[in-house]
């Protein structure tokens, strides 16, 4: 019964949370538009549409779009309402880089699988591999191989991840060509399993890429919550009984410290998406990212705040999973 | 890192119960020498003075230009100290190859051998007054006198003058180039040509530039310009080098070049004076600097050291704004409490959530349009640091509100409240001056954070748009270098930058995390 209450609490958080990050994408490409800069967000669309036009019957198409995804022409409170409406319903209006009018929806469509994909890889790996040289430095507190551990991930953590992302593009793609350089390049023509081949031939340096970026926050915090729980009564007992060290650090300290890990992942997502927009741009990873950088140089406005609204949406997502996993995960939590 | 600094400084737990004694000099002596035993705090800090004097003294030790000083040596010019390495030893630095080519004294005739035709006379003369130096560049040397040719003959004719320089400690270069200045004073009667060529050891002749007597203006200094790169700059030269460098250069040996002037008279009573001056065949060298050279010959160590610049302008500034809101934040909704609180942490967390790279993307998208940066480009930098600092704060005002939230209930706090203190001070003088370390700390942290961030966005051509900002260089660097085998992929353009981020960075989180566990032993546990 309790579990279920907290459910529904977080989940009504959550739809808060996902207003307010509606409201900020209005007040951004809206509001400040409008009373900011003085510009009408209809004529700032279209300015910019307006000479892409080749097509008969565009423009009529893009007003009739315009007018109806943002309603204009109406009161402030209407038009407000109406845009948290079309962005709950995932109704986006029609992309401005193509004289086509692609719907928004469809451009996301086929980005996002490409983002989960090296976001998800890279999330699951960072999460493992950082948990296990947390544990292992925590194991071998003050040795030297904590100390090479603890050093190694404050370096990636301080690395830039654009830099680190083309060092490894230019070492392993283009010098010693054992990585495919773009993702296009390596699945064109390609069907079934060649192209799952190609695939993942470029998918694995970006995903190194942003694993490393993401690692050093997860092996510190694993290192210092061992290293926390290492000085609670119950290990000092466990070691009085003589329990070996090996199953105090397995059976008594890991469960109890790898849990706030779970929740650093959730909170740490909106980092991830945001080091996913850098590193999709440097493998020209056709995802969520190289997709709003496109959008931005093109201002293509409809693009550029769905994307906004959808990486806020699985930012939000992420932390609502993560925190009833934790809740589910956790007896010490009470609702 | 933390575990491992600060050892020897006064301040246990049971000290901290009670508030903590002393005037405020004595504690900040404690501290420093807390500081001073900690080793990473001072690596740190050493790395940030020497990225600091880079950026501070930036205009004095950079040796040129960073955006107009192209064409200083070829373009892709590795560091000149890399030709230590046996792949670069034999790259050439710069070269001017001919000597005494700017006839700055009667002397240097004689490092030139000529052969003058039927009719020709020579001497060297003083620059004449009226004549003006029409043209500055690069490999314009600036002799204070000409090489003067005097015709006066019936008969078609030519006069040489030619000088032999050796080519053989090098590879070949990426780009040559030859020019010279000629001033027609009389021309009567007569049309030439002016023709400079080069012959290579095996016998080969190239044209290195040519000028015909028409569009020559007499009574100005004319530019006759050939370069192996690209012969745009010259309006009166047929020299088709381009690409030519490394064939040019790949015979080993004695190359002349002669400054060939043929005539042949009109009508009778001819007579053409020709001054030549400030003649050069520079070799641009593939192997310069501290940096090398990027795409457009530009030196990268101007550049580099100007990024410092940019990055400790966006980190600090950054920092302090952010720290200044969080604090504000977190030290509000502490010291009031109940709905404000509520209300102050649940924006936070609002803001927490919010993925930080996209929202500053779409954010300068938007307010890219504002006019007061349509005028100046350079001001981007302030939107970058105003937006990175939004962006930051809810992370410092959280650790701000716990750490105040848990003095509040220490008991030299609760003794000064029953003693009837009102709130407000309570806050400045009890609890503010137990968190002052902590917000150095915070302020060591975000920089890191703020530099980070903003060169991401330089890459990504959503930052301040400075050519010499780190984000901004490696940028270039891949667009123009990254898939050049050819060039070493540039790594002396690549790297440093790179390098340059990763170490200031890591010595701010070294410093934050030193001063953090100096001022709050809890940590120094670990």
């Amino acid at each position: 019964m309790a579990l279920i209450h907290y459910v529904i609490k977080r989940l009504i958080y959550a739809l808060v949370v996902l207003i307010i990050i509606a409201s900020i994408d209005f007040l951004i490409f809206q509001f400040i538009p409008e009373f900011v800069l003085g510009l009408n967000p209809a004529t700032l669309l279209l300015g910019q549409f307006a000479n892409r036009i080749h097509q008969a019957g565009a423009l009529e198409k893009v007003l009739i779009s315009i007018e109806n995804t943002y309603g204009l022409n109406q009161p402030w409170d209407i038009r407000y309402v109406k845009y948290i409406e079309n962005m709950f319903t995932f109704n986006f209006g029609i992309s401005l880089d193509l004289s086509t009018g692609t719907a928004v929806s469809l451009v996301i469509g086929r980005a996002l699988p490409n983002t989960v994909a090296l976001v998800g890889s890279a999330t699951i790996v960072a999460a493992l591999v950082g948990i296990a040289l947390g544990v292992v430095a925590a194991a071998k507190r003050g040795k030297a191989s904590d100390i090479a551990i603890v050093d190694t991930g404050l370096l990636f953590f301080s690395m830039p991840s654009f830099w680190l992302g083309l060092i490894l593009l230019v070492f392993f793609g283009a010098y010693l060509k054992i990585f495919c350089v773009s993702q296009s390049i390596c699945t064109v023509d390609r069907v079934g399993l060649a192209y799952l081949h190609g695939y993942i031939m470029a998918l694995i340096l970006p995903v190194i890429s942003l694993t490393l970026i993401t690692l050093g926050t997860y092996l510190l915090i694993m290192r210092s919550n061992l290293i926390d729980v290492f000085t609670e009564d119950y290990i000092n007992i466990a070691r009085a009984k003589g329990v070996p060290e090996r199953t105090i650090l397995f059976k008594h300290a890991f469960r109890n410290a790898v849990l706030p890990v779970v929740s650093v992942v959730g909170l740490s997502l909106g980092f991830i998406l945001g080091g996913a927009v850098i590193t999709e741009t440097v493998f020209s990873w056709p995802g969520l990212g190289l997709t709003i950088i496109s959008a931005v140089d093109g201002s293509d406005y409809p693009v550029e705040q769905a994307i906004f609204f959808i990486i806020a949406l699985m930012v939000v997502v992420g932390n609502l999973i993560t925190d009833l996993l934790y809740a589910a995960l956790d007896p010490r939590i009470r609702y | 890192m933390s575990h491992r600094s600060g050892d020897g400084v006064g301040g246990t737990e049971e000290k901290r119960l009670v508030r903590p004694s002393g005037r405020f000099s004595t504690r900040a002596k404690q501290s420093l020498s807390a500081f001073a035993h900690s080793k990473s705090g001072l690596i740190g800090v050493a790395i940030i003075i020497i990225f600091g004097m880079m950026a501070l003294f930036a205009p004095v030790i950079d040796s040129n230009n960073p955006i107009t000083g192209t064409n200083l040596a070829a373009p892709y010019a590795v560091p000149a100290w890399a030709t230590i390495f046996p792949q670069y030893s034999h790259y050439p630095p710069n070269l001017q190859e001919l000597t005494d080519s700017t006839f700055s004294s009667p002397g240097a005739l004689s490092a030139w051998s000529f052969k003058e035709g039927p009719g020709f006379s020579y001497g060297w003369q003083a620059f004449p007054v009226t004549g003006q130096r029409a043209l500055s560049y690069i490999i314009a040397n600036k002799g204070e006198g000409s090489l003067s040719v005097n015709f006066t003959g019936t008969t078609a004719s030519t006069f040489n003058l030619s000088q032999t320089f050796s080519y053989t400690k090098y590879d070949p270069p990426n780009r040559f180039a030859f020019s010279t200045f000629v001033y027609p004073s009389i021309a009567k009667n007569v049309t030439y040509t002016v023709t400079a060529y080069l012959k290579t050891p095996a016998g080969n002749v190239y044209t290195v530039g040519v000028a015909q007597s028409s569009p020559l203006y007499s009574g100005t200094w004319n530019q006759i310009y050939g370069d192996s790169l690209s012969n745009l700059l010259s309006y009166n030269t047929v020299a088709s080098l381009q690409g030519l460098s490394k064939t040019v250069f790949d015979e080993h040996g004695n190359y002349t070049l002669t400054l060939s002037i043929a005539v042949s008279p009109t009508e009778k009573g001819t007579d053409l004076r020709l001054h030549v001056g400030d003649m050069s065949f520079f070799i641009f060298g593939s192997a310069y600097g501290v940096l090398g050279t990027d795409n457009q010959g530009r030196d990268i160590w101007s550049q580099f050291v100007h990024g410092a610049r940019v990055s400790f302008l966006v980190g600090i500034l950054a920092a302090l704004v952010t720290v200044a809101v969080g604090v504000v934040v977190g030290l509000a909704a502490a010291t009031y409490g109940g709905l404000v609180d509520q209300l102050l942490m649940r924006v936070t967390d609002i803001f927490l959530v919010l993925p930080g790279i996209p929202l500053l993307i779409v954010l300068i998208s938007v307010l890219d349009r504002t006019p007061i940066f349509a005028n100046n480009p350079g001001d981007y930098i302030w939107l970058v640091i105003f937006v990175i600092a939004i962006l930051s704060w809810p992370t410092v005002a959280r650790i701000i509100n716990s750490q105040v939230l848990s003095l509040k209930e220490r008991p030299y706090v609760e003794a000064a409240r029953a003693l009837g203190a009102k709130k407000s001070y309570i806050m400045y003088r009890h609890i503010l001056p137990n968190v002052l370390g902590l917000i150095y700390a915070n302020l060591a942290l975000t920089v890191p954070t703020a530099i980070l961030t903003e060169a991401a966005l330089d890459f990504l051509g959503f930052g301040s748009g400075l050519i010499t900002s780190w984000g901004t260089i490696t940028s270039y660097a891949s667009q123009n270098c990254a898939a050049s085998a050819a060039y070493s992929y540039c790594w002396w353009w690549f790297a440093p930058p790179g390098v340059a981020i990763m170490l200031l960075s890591l010595s701010f989180i070294l410093l934050g995390n030193t001063l953090e566990s100096i001022f709050n032993p809890k940590l120094r546990r670990r």
